[in-house]
């Protein structure tokens, strides 16, 4: 067990850094989109961030849960979680090019 | 890596992934993880550049706006492609490793490189245009 775990090194926490990075990458771009907005439709502009802010605050937290079930998984020689959280980012990128497509189109 | 005795039924999720093969090094599934955000986080950078983009357009001069609006519009459905085949290279990696097999090769590299080209070529010639 001690040694599966470590064997398996920093990796946890190397994937925590970059599920970190990628959420910032997200919210950055949001808020890029909010502020690029803000001089056509202000209301829509803070309805942008306010819900960039409120994801992000939720998946950072399943990131959290997901780096600590990996932990016990890793140690206690459990299956390691699944695909889901991956799959959520991918829903939520989608969302994003598509509202992106939408602006492209309206401007 | 056999799976461990003592485990409670699979019910990880998508099963045309989890429900083949054997559990791999604990090493790799994150390594997969990571680079499927690498990615994610291209796609980001995509849409970041497409907006930046699109709000040139709207500085630029009339045929400024036109050049400025094509650039946009490659790298929209561009970073729509990148979305769509990530979903299957993360599968298909993740089943390989459970398979013990070779990992399959991606398209995509060059694609992105190519498409970033383009829009270099276009960003020049907006440039010289602009002159």
């Amino acid at each position: 067990m001690r040694e599966r775990y470590a064997s398996a090194g920093v990796q946890n926490e190397r994937t925590r850094l970059a599920w970190q990075r990628t959420l910032l990458s997200g919210l950055a771009c949001a808020l890029l989109v909010a502020r690029v907005l803000a001089s056509l439709w202000v209301s829509l502009a803070l309805a942008i961030a306010l819900l960039a802010l409120a994801t992000t605050a939720v998946m950072s937290w399943l990131v959290i849960e997901r780096y600590r079930v990996n932990h016990n998984a890793l140690v206690a020689r459990r299956q390691l979680p699944d695909a889901k959280t991956p799959f959520l980012v991918t829903v939520l990128v989608a969302l994003s090019v598509v509202g992106a497509l939408a602006y492209l189109v309206l401007i | 890596m056999t799976a461990p005795t003592g485990e409670p039924a699979d019910r990880r999720w998508p099963r045309s992934v989890y429900g083949e093969g054997t559990e791999p090094d604990p090493r790799f599934s994150p390594a997969n993880e990571r680079t499927f955000l690498a990615w994610i986080r291209t796609a980001l950078g995509f849409v970041a550049a497409g907006v930046a983009v699109a709000e040139l357009a709207r500085i630029g001069s009339r045929l400024v706006g036109v050049e400025v609006r094509v650039a946009a519009l490659v790298l929209a459905p561009h970073r729509f492609g990148q979305w769509r085949r990530r979903s299957v290279p993360v599968d298909r990696n993740e089943r390989a490793l459970r398979r013990g097999e070779r990992l399959p090769s991606t398209f995509l590299l060059p694609v992105v490189t190519g498409v970033l080209v383009v829009v270099a070529l276009i960003a020049l010639l907006i440039v010289g245009l602009s002159r």
